[in-house]
């Protein structure tokens, strides 16, 4: 009876959330997907009957499935990069004893708590061609003409890279928190250097950290939109724009919906596969 | 010499130094204790001689040689962790093979080892076993083996039972002792557990606020503490305060502030009228009826409290002004007392520290 008691007490406190969820979640992606059944016929509309034409459409033009590929690259990078930088900023603040520690965590958060559109035309401040860098590369005589770094690929990933290490550094910020400092000074203790400390014990423990950033990095830098529509522009087509895009400017929302639902279901395949490799490669058993 | 301290002082920031102008050594095969209240510097102590931290001044010698500037990776010394700090990620035999891979030991000398190694704590079979799996006696033993298995000239241990339960602790106080004895390494051990320091140690240093009080075998600082610190941090003391009323060739009378007159033995260099205190045992004093009339220090008592603790038997007493600890053994055929009975209780002189 008290069991039954706590078990309802327990769904009590999610079904604010869990009605938030359905109503604003769950039922407009039911709603979008099933567009992506339906015809489109431009200057007519949509047709609501069934078909898997905008299916095959993407999958047969190579334009799309370029797209896709590329997209996927490009958030890859993304990840890649946000790990190395990401990490030995979330080792300093979980370890620092430093009474700056939380005003230094809250300067890391800095990107998050800017709007997209701020810091996308923050970074054409930056990186245009009379922008930041290149002026000050000219005047100091090291570069003749202008660097082109707006509507290029180099240009998103700095961009993306700059936000999403935020969410790199959180989750494995909290896991290093999580690993007794003990481990690491008893490795010292029996020989092992500071590298060898790092790749034998720090690494390896903190795994479940990165496993989880990635992810959420991935996912977040796969549906990106605002950032690669702003500093890529049409040049670097990313998959994100492209549906809304479709959506939008088109108002093809069959294709639109298509594309929005490859790219969740491929970027899920692509994370589920990705976590089932890190698990069997971390070898932890039993500790978490 | 296996360890030497030579004035090491610590100071964290810039308040009272942690360990202050600190001098020990400690000889080869010896098991060496630090013992003090927490907040006396020995762990401080300790993470100096590991290597975790550098002393703000003094020297450390290990082998007879300066390790001041070495890391910790770089010293003869192994550490068995508070709480063990086993490698969660690595099986048991991963874990006691880390140093002797971290060594460049070739494969199979360093299986034998470990194997060695697993035989000296009794886990012999658990090698596949993960930290997360064991007890934590067992972990505890996995620790051991770690620190025993790259041959270290020496072996530092924080506190390593303190987080066993009663009766695993003392067990595992007899095994840390034999094994100890067995592969005859140095060892320095700190515990604030006093029990555990006199059961293990050939040699024990009290620590208090950062230097050394004492440093003797365990029955020298039982008997014979030199300072009131250390008779009131080891073992239950019963201390009178008084003055020197009479010095005579044989013995001292001291009048004490609770109105008792104490025989102790004649020592030099003490004058009528100087302050002292006198330190007794709870055990150094006999509790009975008429027949103990004899000593000169006998007094006619009446019990206020008693506490039956099975192996022994604490009476209260209430004498003059003074309150008296009495500890007896329980035995068969001894009258046990009852709050409230009249009773006799006396003691030996040389049972008497006398302190300034």
């Amino acid at each position: 009876m008290k069991q039954y008691n706590k078990n309802l007490t327990a769904y009590f406190l999610v079904l604010p959330s869990l009605t938030l969820f359905v109503l604003f979640f769950v039922i407009p992606i039911v709603i979008l997907i099933s567009n992506a059944f339906y015809h489109y016929i431009p200057g007519v509309g949509i047709i609501r009957t069934f078909t898997l034409e905008n299916f095959l459409k993407f999958v047969t033009e190579p334009f799309y499935f370029l797209m896709l590929l590329k997209t996927f690259a490009i958030s890859s990078i993304v990840v890649i990069l946000s790990v190395i930088i990401g990490y030995p900023m979330a080792y300093f603040l979980a370890r620092t004893k430093s009474r700056f520690k939380l005003l230094l965590t809250t300067v890391m958060l800095m990107p998050i708590l800017v709007g997209g559109v701020i810091r996308a035309y923050g970074w054409q401040v930056i990186l245009g061609n009379v922008g930041l860098i290149n002026v000050t590369l000219m005047k100091l005589g090291l570069i003749d003409e202008p660097i082109k770094m707006m509507f290029t690929t180099g240009g998103v990933i700095i961009a993306l890279t700059h936000v999403i290490v935020v969410f790199m550094v959180l989750p494995i910020m909290s896991v290093i928190k999580k690993i007794d400092p003990a481990l690491e000074e008893a490795a010292q203790d029996l020989g092992a250097n500071r590298i060898k400390t790092f790749f034998k014990v720090t690494l390896p423990l903190s795994i479940p950290g990165i496993a989880a950033g990635s992810s959420l990095a991935f996912a977040v830098s796969v549906s990106a939109f605002v950032l690669p529509e702003l500093i890529g522009g049409a040049v670097v087509g990313m998959v994100g724009v492209e549906a809304a895009k479709q959506i939008i400017n088109l108002l093809n929302w069959p294709f639109g919906a298509a594309i929005s639902a490859i790219l969740v279901f491929v970027s899920l395949a692509i994370m589920f596969v990705y976590e089932r490799l890190l698990q069997k490669s971390s070898i932890i058993r039993g500790y978490f | 010499m296996i360890v030497q301290l030579q004035g090491v002082t610590k100071r964290f920031g810039t308040g009272v130094p942690a360990v202050d102008n600190l001098s020990l050594e400690v000889k080869k095969g010896e098991f060496f204790s630090l013992l003090g209240p927490s907040g006396c510097g020995k762990t401080t102590t300790l993470r100096m001689v590991a290597g975790f931290i550098a002393p703000t001044k003094g020297s450390i010698l290990i082998d007879g040689e300066k390790v001041n500037h070495l890391p910790p990776y770089k010293r003869k010394t192994s550490m068995v962790f508070q709480n063990y700090a086993l490698f969660p990620h690595m099986t048991v035999f991963e874990n006691i093979a880390f140093g002797l891979k971290m060594k460049k030991w070739e494969k199979n000398r360093i299986i034998l080892k470990v194997e060695e190694a697993m035989g000296q704590v009794k886990l012999t079979g658990f090698q596949d076993r993960y930290p997360g799996q064991l007890s934590g006696g067992q972990q505890q033993r996995v620790a051991i083996a770690r620190a025993v298995a790259t041959n270290p000239s020496v072996i530092l241990m924080d506190e390593p039972l303190s987080n066993l339960d009663a009766k695993l602790r003392q067990q595992m106080r007899v095994e840390l002792k034999q094994l100890q004895k067995e592969i005859g390494t140095t060892v320095v051990y700190v515990t604030h557990d006093q029990g555990e320091a006199l059961a293990l140690s050939d040699r024990v240093a009290i620590l208090n606020e950062g230097s050394v009080e004492q440093v003797d075998s365990p029955s020298q600082i039982y008997i014979n503490p030199s300072n009131e610190f250390v008779a009131t941090f080891i073992g239950q003391l019963n201390i009178f305060r008084g003055r020197i009323a009479l010095i005579s060739s044989q013995d001292m009378e001291v009048a004490t502030d609770g109105g008792l007159k104490i025989f102790v033995p004649y020592e030099e260099n003490f004058q009528v009228d100087d302050t002292v205190q006198i330190a007794l045992r709870p055990e150094g004093i006999n509790i009975g009826g008429r027949e103990l009339a004899l000593a000169k220090n006998t007094f006619s008592v009446e019990i206020s409290y008693v506490s039956y603790l099975g192996s022994m038997i604490q009476y209260l007493i209430r004498v003059e002004r003074e309150e008296i600890v009495v500890t007896t053994q329980s035995r068969r055929g001894l009258p046990i007392f009852k709050a409230g009975d009249k009773v006799q209780i006396n003691f030996d002189q040389t049972e008497c520290m006398v302190l300034r």
